[in-house]
């Protein structure tokens, strides 16, 4: 559906080199796919994402989007192109001077739809963020998450067969974050939407992409599926992404206070929901205390972290420890003793 | 003080003067519409990052705006005597006097609209480029729909400031009511005359102030905070 090939942009500084805020990035994004980009701010997921609709024009690469080169494009075949990317904005960017419906309705008018027609389609999209109610007020008197809706249905009016997403939550609080992320990831499976979306928090892939790229400095260091990307993270900069989203920081007082082994165990899929920890403890003559531990579901999929102590016989930790390492994914030893 | 005759003749010199201050202001309010609207819309997308950017022309749109508002008004009137007569076949009277003051107006009243059009959120141009806007569309929906209640405010101020340079218009014989508060009050020592006028001239301005804050609130939906 979007493809990116070694894709740059350059902007001149004076009396400075050039800066790359996107360098040489090929991504495939396919259709149906909800596409996440992260990355902490100035890493360049905005103008990478910018220029999938062509707002910033690449410096060099391609960009092909439902199988046409935007490059190629004449100024009029790009404006067509653009009326099949819808895009929603962190600061929802509407019309200040225009109610709800009049909002909505601008897509349209460029898109040279008739007056009734026009009435139908916002009504439809109305109901679909469940705005009916607001369709006459001004954005002044909207919500945070109440804008957001209002670019949705706006970036939705053309049918487009992509939605892009820039930092779309990152202005609301958690739970209208939430409802907005729900409501996307409703678009995405019932109507069939590509969606590519950037956020600086892994929280916000997590709960709705399938796949993610990860972005530092201008360049995608990693990229694959979310559970991939969390299970397995290789980069140390995804490393670090990933564990700051588990929040499994142990404080150090405790790592120093501990005796024993402390190891750190992961689950994979259905790992994650047999008794291992019990049948541990069955077997062999120690005890095992759980410090930290966090099992989330990416999807339907479980990926569970604990951080344990393991007290007991030298002999005794060693065979604990060697069959863990046998029935979970990966086991990790903090320290032994 | 007025007798009768005095204050007939008054109010036959004021209603005159009246209609010819409207004269004067209306072309130059007029002209200010139609050509420093434009004049604001090309020095504002010719700025950087905006859909015209080019150096060369804001550079020169934006001296020439300068210049324009730099020169006295009084300068400006004797400048503009050649053309005047050239385009109206006259050189006093108040059609004259309104081609310095169409000049100066729709210098004033670009730089208006030009400041009311950046205080738009760039965010929603590019919100509407996105969704495949051409220029025109982004101007006539977003850009003007969105600056609407700044360039009302400007308007307003363009129509209080040019009623005061009308006043200096008498200077080449344009006439009109802030011309006959200097002929009767400075010239002829009437201060009672002089009083009359400029309550007329207070009167009106402030109609035309709270009439233009009254059409820009009601179609301001910004918030403030």
């Amino acid at each position: 559906m979007i493809v990116l090939e070694k894709v740059n942009v350059r902007f001149h500084v004076r009396k400075a080199p050039d800066v790359y805020a996107v360098r040489d990035v090929s991504l495939h994004v396919r259709r149906g796919d909800f596409f996440g980009i992260v990355g902490t701010s100035g890493a360049g997921k905005s103008t990478l994402l910018r220029t999938i609709n062509f707002l910033e024009r690449p410096s060099s690469g391609r960009v092909i989007v439902a199988d046409q080169d935007l490059g190629m494009l004449g100024p009029e075949a790009l404006r067509r192109a653009r009326l099949q990317i819808g895009m929603i904005f962190q600061h929802y960017n509407l019309l200040q001077s225009k109610t709800v419906f009049e909002n909505i309705a601008l897509p349209l008018k460029i898109a040279g739809v008739g007056e009734k027609e026009t009435q139908q389609r916002v009504n439809e999209l109305l109901e679909l963020v469940e705005l009916t109610s607001k369709k006459s007020a001004h954005p002044s008197h909207l919500s945070g998450g109440q804008k957001q809706r209002v670019g949705i249905a706006r970036a939705l009016a053309n049918h487009p067969q992509v939605l892009l997403c820039d930092e779309p939550t990152s202005a609301l609080d958690l739970e209208t974050s939430s409802a907005i992320l729900e409501l996307l990831k409703t678009i995405n499976a019932k109507l069939g939407i590509t969606m590519v979306l950037i956020s600086h928090e892994m929280r916000v892939i997590k709960k709705v992409c399938n796949r993610v790229a990860v972005m530092l400095d201008g360049a995608v260091v990693e990229s694959g599926t979310v559970y991939e990307i969390f299970a397995e993270p290789k980069h140390p900069f995804t490393v670090d992404l990933v564990n700051r989203t588990q929040n499994l920081s142990l404080p150090d007082r405790l790592l120093k206070s501990q005796y024993g082994d402390l190891v750190k165990i992961h689950y994979r899929g259905e790992w994650a929901e047999e008794p291992v920890i019990a049948e541990t403890l069955r077997r062999f003559p120690v005890t095992i205390n759980i410090l930290h531990g966090n099992i989330e579901y990416i999807g339907e999929a479980p990926i569970g972290t604990l951080v344990a102590g393991i007290q007991g016989e030298a002999a005794a930790r060693e065979s604990a420890r060697e069959y863990l390492r046998q029935h979970v994914a990966k086991l990790e030893t903090i320290h032994a003793q | 003080m007025l007798n009768n005759i005095d204050l007939t003749v008054l109010l036959q010199d004021l209603s005159k003067a009246a209609v010819e201050t409207a004269q004067m202001n209306g072309i130059g309010l007029a002209l200010s519409l139609l050509l420093g609207v434009p004049l604001g819309l090309v020095l504002f997308l010719t700025g950087k990052g905006l859909l015209w950017e080019n150096r060369v022309f804001a550079f020169g749109g934006n001296l020439l705006v300068n210049f324009l508002r730099s020169l006295p008004f009084v300068i400006l009137l004797i400048l503009m005597l050649p053309l005047a007569s050239f385009l109206t076949g006259r050189s006093t009277g108040p059609f004259a006097a309104s081609v310095p003051l169409a000049i100066a107006a729709v210098a004033f009243y670009a730089r208006l609209v030009q400041v009311a059009l950046a205080e738009v959120d760039r965010g929603v141009i590019e919100a509407a480029l996105a969704c495949g806007a051409t220029h025109w569309h982004v101007i006539r929906h977003v850009l003007l729909p969105e600056a609407f209640p700044g360039l009302l405010r400007g308007f307003t101020v363009t129509a209080v400031s040019l009623i005061g340079y009308s006043a200096m218009a008498g200077i080449v014989g344009g006439g009109g009511v802030g011309f006959l508060a200097i002929n009767y009050g400075y010239y002829r020592y009437e201060t009672d005359v002089m009083i009359v006028t400029v309550i007329a001239l207070v009167i009106v301005v402030q109609a035309i102030q709270s009439l233009g804050d009254w059409a820009a609130n009601k179609k301001d939906h910004k918030v403030r905070d």
